[in-house]
């Protein structure tokens, strides 16, 4: 009988303290952008290979192999940094996060792959399974006092060039986004996203 | 190597112009090293190797056996390629008579000892 697994369930704020953790221990000096590629291949030694087609086979942009020693990443994705940086991050969140899980799945192909979780994780847990892994990359690419730090120098920007951000809430989120999307070096949906579950501007 | 040398797998590619994916799965051991001793000459000098040095023959000698090659400075040595037939028979488990072993393992010792290689 196949074993079903679960993971654990996790608070945001208890996936900041994993994130702020591994930020503890391998960016200490707090460099922004994150170098997560240095992180990940110099400091960690995972190897990263490109394979074309491997969002069209795996819907997908990366999987983890269950040694933890390899990352393998659709070749498109790995040429458009900030997504790559992304899906890079975000296979950290599940070595961080989900060890378990690689443990338990035996897998050697990107169909292997999609068929472990199929089987391993039911509909629910496999999407908690990525929100997760998700949150722990943005957490790890912009980390919190970070993040705030430079949307309040966004703020100051704005109403050096004359715009009251409280008066134009939207256009002044497309603003900050752009532009600490380049600081961050991620994408402007990223920015977005922290920016709202830190609950630092309204959206609406 | 390129981890010794601090560059990262984008990094290393992108200042030698090299790809990604064949370089990824190169150090993975996924493919085999190139054939072409030209192409092995650039990725040596791309890491930072330079001709004549202990480094890149170890380089080159590591390229051909993990291609299923034997290293041109090996087949150079006609009285060496005289015994590579017993000494892959020998690794292989086939058992010979001793004095034909310790015919080989005298000649590799005077030849190759302290070599470090």
């Amino acid at each position: 009988m196949v074993r079903e697994w679960k993971p654990p369930y996790l608070s945001y704020d208890e996936t900041h303290s994993r994130a702020e953790a591994f930020l503890t221990e391998h960016n200490p000096n707090r460099i922004i952008p994150v170098p997560i590629e240095e992180i990940i291949d110099l400091k960690l030694k995972i190897s990263i290979i490109t394979l074309p087609d491997l969002i069209s086979r795996l819907a997908s942009d990366s999987y983890l192999e269950p040694d933890l020693k390899t990352i393998f990443i659709d070749q498109s994705v790995y040429e458009f940094i900030p997504r790559a940086r992304f899906s890079l991050a975000h296979e950290l969140g599940h070595l961080v996060l989900h060890r378990e899980f690689y443990e338990i799945a035996e897998y050697s192909s990107s169909e292997e792959y999609k068929k472990a979780r199929n089987t391993l994780l039911a509909p629910e847990a496999d999407r908690r399974f990525d929100i997760q892994a998700m949150n722990f990359a943005g957490l790890v690419l912009v980390p919190r006092f970070e993040l705030n730090y430079y949307f309040e120098k966004a703020k100051d920007m704005a109403r050096h060039g004359g715009i009251e951000p409280d008066n134009v809430p939207r256009y002044f989120l497309d603003y900050a986004a752009s532009w600490l999307s380049k600081q961050f070096e991620v994408t402007e949906k990223v920015i977005k996203k922290r920016i709202e579950l830190d609950t630092l501007w309204e959206f609406y | 190597m390129r981890r010794g040398r601090g560059q990262t797998l984008r990094a290393y590619c992108v200042e030698n112009g090299e790809d990604p994916a064949y370089i990824s799965r190169l150090e993975r051991g996924m493919i085999s090293p190139p054939k072409d001793n030209g192409v092995l000459e650039r990725l040596a000098q791309s890491l930072g190797l330079k001709p004549g040095t202990e480094e890149w023959d170890k380089f080159h000698s590591l390229a051909y056996v993990a291609a299923g090659r034997i290293p041109p400075r090996v087949m150079e040595d006609k009285e060496l390629v005289k015994h590579l037939p017993l000494f892959f028979r020998t690794i292989t488990g086939e058992r010979f008579p001793d004095e034909k072993l310790d015919e080989f393992i005298a000649y590799v010792r005077e030849k190759y000892e302290g070599r470090g290689d």
